[in-house]
């Protein structure tokens, strides 16, 4: 099994397409996290789809698929989208998605009328642009001119990119994360953000230029997104976000070229299938944002709670009755185990009476329960008959230091009004 | 019309219909700021054309829409589930939903053009650009029934709409079911991209929806006046742009209509009476020259005051000396000002003006240091505008205020 994995995953054929596919889900998802963070993921998917008149009039005036003038064409039409809805957005007072929209979407268009009336009968039809041709890689290979091993001919433009974008993020590194995360500080601390921005939008739209003519237009924005996505649900930092994002691609590369090989198709769609699993898979169960270990810290925090306040309402029995249940049904039983095991009540009944320590948290929070009453009362002059429930929810989140303080203050206040 | 074939025609009332929805579901979700949902919905009915063809085994067009609108829906719902439950944000999501069921939608389709050996693959592949050409009588009424229903629920939840685009919370206070009117809205969305879908194709689906209700936009501010321009606007350009690719053999019709309504963007977006570029170009013009005219009378009456009735020009046109000149040829032009030898000064109409002038300006100085927080457009240090702007009780109580103000400084 493992061996046959490795076998498929080395034959020179997959070897090549993979190695281009990698190569180009790294460059998106290092451009991609930047993106993300600044909330235009979208830019690509725009980008992506404006570039198609560009490529066609670069073919137009070239006559030829040659890749420099295709590739110029379509990095002056990706410059122009970003460029053209930034102007709306700024100037025109439109929302800057439908800008967006608009202007891809017009781009697209124009670039399909001018293949159909200019450029028909070639090689160039909207199927390229939209899959792209990775799965040609390995039929068209160049020799470096310093290294013995032959290379597909599709790996160089994304390996230059590729390379570029590195160096440029490491180069701008602090300017890039100060302006990704707080704009108005970086502008306070004179950078110029316009310029980070444009810089970033240039990265972005070479990226989206050098890798769809391998893996097509919708996969970029797949490429750009889905691995900054996942390393976003798995880093609080930028730099170790930035390196899982292009660990993810390189994941994602490697399963998606398998994954096509395995089930005969398309290596691109393969890949953002991919993408989209292992995302799924992250949203799932990511330690520290995962929808499980979401649903634990939460269930957790309900049955503490839970439990304090059956603890307090036994506690409180034993003075008064009368006074109704806040903790009723499953909630209620469970916290009832839960303080039995936790030994803080005499046996798991409702009849159960607090135990020695059981009595001395309930005093506790008591105390806090109090201080918290008071403090709204004097501080925030909250009506009486309102300090109840604001009171109530809050002593279960109040650590001992903070108690400590308000406590303090209170006093002192207290002091300087009675004297 | 003459020249009108049947085939034509039947493609012409469908797009014309589907444009007239497009228009009022994309002004809807143009102002809850969705226009790329609708792409993203677009993009995410491919997984399901797929899925319902290998399935059914048939290329039957109303089979292949359901499985579109199955799997859009799913990618919808995933697009408001992400951003509430993880720290994934909305437009990250729209890229992820629209990147992966593309993706999926394109790895199936590369199964099923490599296995199922007589699928010519047109089917699947017309939906991705769209083959308008191909619509015929059957789906021409299925469009327009649709459309039809679509205009019929917008028209009698207009109220409710309305209120979930501006004011979401009221609806909520008010105890209507908001989660169930987004949902609708959302699913009405939805229906429509799947009906754009075989005529457009996937790509252009988004910009039926959105340039038509954003061409509405600039014209108008009102709902229902907006809703009812974006659907004539879609209609429109949805006819045009067939007549033009029926006239012109050699262009497929989806892009032609995009086209179509682009160039009637633009042509919005230059003329708009109010938003439109040249009417604020005309605008934040003459609010220069006034601005311009209002100092050079100031300058004039301070000098005056100084005893001095006659400016030499010199004095006048320093910085911007385009502006200054233009002020100084319409305060001309009005009477306010004299040519008088080498230099200028103000006619009685003119002293009027300016004494005018410098009232205004001392109560908005008044009213700016009085109260605390000023509501930004009030803040524009107009001439003569203060007492259209500020109740007439508050401006009776400036002037006590500044008269009594100055009668403290003489004494």
């Amino acid at each position: 099994m493992i061996d046959l994995f490795f076998e498929s995953l080395f034959s020179e054929v997959n070897f090549s397409i993979l190695l281009v596919a990698a190569c180009a889900s790294m460059a998106c998802a290092l451009v991609g996290t930047f993106l993300v963070l600044r909330r235009l993921s979208l830019l690509g998917d725009a980008i992506s789809h404006g570039v198609l008149p560009g490529l066609v009039i670069g073919f137009i005036v070239s006559g030829s698929r040659d890749l420099p003038p295709m590739l110029i064409g379509a990095a002056v039409a990706a410059l122009l989208v970003t460029i053209a809805s930034d102007w709306l957005r700024d100037h025109g007072m439109i929302d800057g998605n439908a800008a967006m929209g608009v202007v891809f979407t017009t781009l697209f268009a124009l670039g399909i009328v001018l293949m159909e009336s200019h450029a028909r009968s070639v090689d160039l039809d909207p199927g390229c642009v939209l899959y792209g041709q990775i799965e040609l890689a390995p039929l068209d290979m160049v020799s470096l001119p310093f290294l013995e091993t032959r290379v597909p001919r599709s790996l160089l433009p994304i390996a230059v990119v590729l390379i570029i974008d590195l160096l440029v993020v490491l180069a701008v590194w602090k300017e890039l994360k100060i302006c990704s995360f707080d704009p108005a500080l970086a502008r306070s601390l004179g950078i110029n953000v316009r310029l980070v921005h444009l810089l970033l939008m240039l990265l972005v739209s070479m990226t989206t230029v050098a890798c769809f003519e391998s893996v097509g237009s919708v996969l970029v924005v797949a490429m750009l997104v889905v691995p900054a996505a996942t390393a976003q649900l798995l880093c609080n930092r930028l730099a170790p976000m930035v390196i899982v994002a292009m660990a993810a691609g390189c994941v994602i590369a490697v399963v998606g070229v398998l994954g096509a090989d395995h089930l005969d198709t398309s290596v691109p769609g393969m890949m953002a299938a991919a993408g989209g699993g292992l995302f799924a898979f992250t949203v799932v169960l990511s330690p520290s944002h995962g929808l499980i270990s979401r649903f634990y810290r939460r269930t957790r925090l309900s049955l503490r709670i839970a439990s304090e306040d059956v603890l307090m309402e036994m506690w409180n029995a034993r003075e008064k009755d009368g006074e109704e249940s806040r903790v009723r049904g499953r909630w209620r039983i469970a916290a009832i185990w839960t303080l039995w095991l936790r030994g803080w009540l005499t046996s798991p009944r409702r009849s159960a009476q607090p135990t020695e320590r059981g009595t001395r948290l309930a005093r506790a929070l008591e105390k806090r329960r109090q201080l918290w009453k008071r403090f709204l009362k004097r501080q925030l002059l909250t009506p009486e008959d309102h300090l109840y429930d604001p009171a109530h929810r809050i002593e279960h989140h109040l650590d001992s230091e903070l108690s400590e303080r308000i406590s303090r203050e209170l006093d002192q206040e207290e002091g300087d009004s009675s004297s | 019309m003459p020249g009108l074939d049947y085939n034509t025609l039947v493609v012409l009332v469908g797009t014309v219909a589907l444009g007239i929805a497009a228009g009022v579901t994309g002004s809807l979700a143009l102002l809850r700021r969705r226009s790329l949902l609708a792409d993203a919905l677009a993009h995410a009915t491919l997984p399901g054309v797929c899925l319902a063809y290998l399935w059914t085994g048939e290329r039957s067009l109303p089979v292949l829409l359901c499985g579109a609108l199955l799997s859009g829906l799913l990618g919808v719902v995933i697009v408001s589930w992400l951003p509430r439950v993880t720290r994934i944000r909305t437009d990250a999501a729209i890229g992820l939903v629209l990147g992966v069921f593309f993706g999926i939608g394109i790895a199936l389709s590369g199964h099923i053009q490599r296995t199922v050996t007589d699928a010519s693959q047109a089917g699947l592949d017309s939906l991705l650009l769209g083959r308008t050409a191909g619509m015929l009588f059957n789906d021409t009424v299925a469009i327009g029934v649709a459309s039809l229903a679509v205009i019929g629920v917008v028209f009698f939840l207009r109220k409710e709409f309305l209120i979930s685009c501006f004011d979401p919370g009221f609806g909520e206070v008010e105890g209507w079911p908001v989660l169930a009117l987004d949902l609708l809205q959302l699913f009405l969305l939805a229906v429509t991209v799947v009906l754009a879908l075989p005529a457009v194709g996937v790509v252009l689906t988004a910009a039926m929806l959105v340039i038509p209700a954003v061409s509405a936009r600039l014209w108008v501010d009102r709902f229902g006046i907006l809703m009812i321009l974006a659907a004539i606007i879609g209609g429109a350009t949805g006819g045009l742009g067939t007549l033009l690719s029926a006239r012109f053999e050699s262009l497929p019709a989806g892009p032609v209509i995009v086209l179509v309504s682009s160039s009637l963007f633009i042509i919005s977006l230059l003329c708009a009476p109010r938003r439109g570029v040249i009417a604020r170009a005309l605008r934040s013009r003459s609010r220069t020259l006034n601005r311009e005219t209002r100092r050079l009378l100031a300058l004039l009456l301070e000098a005056k005051s100084r005893g001095k009735n006659t400016v030499p020009h010199s004095h006048l046109l320093g910085r911007e000396r385009s502006v200054r000149r233009r002020s100084l040829d319409s305060a001309i032009a009005r009477g306010w000002v004299q040519l008088d030898g080498d230099g200028i000064s103000l006619t009685e109409g003119g002293h009027q003006r300016a004494l005018r002038g410098r009232r205004a300006l001392q109560l908005w100085h008044a009213y700016l240091e009085d109260a605390a927080s000023i509501d930004r457009d009030l803040v524009d240090l107009d001439e003569e505008q203060i007492e259209k702007i500020l109740p007439a009780e508050k401006v009776l109580e400036l002037e006590r205020l500044l008269s009594s103000r100055t009668e403290g400084g003489d004494g």
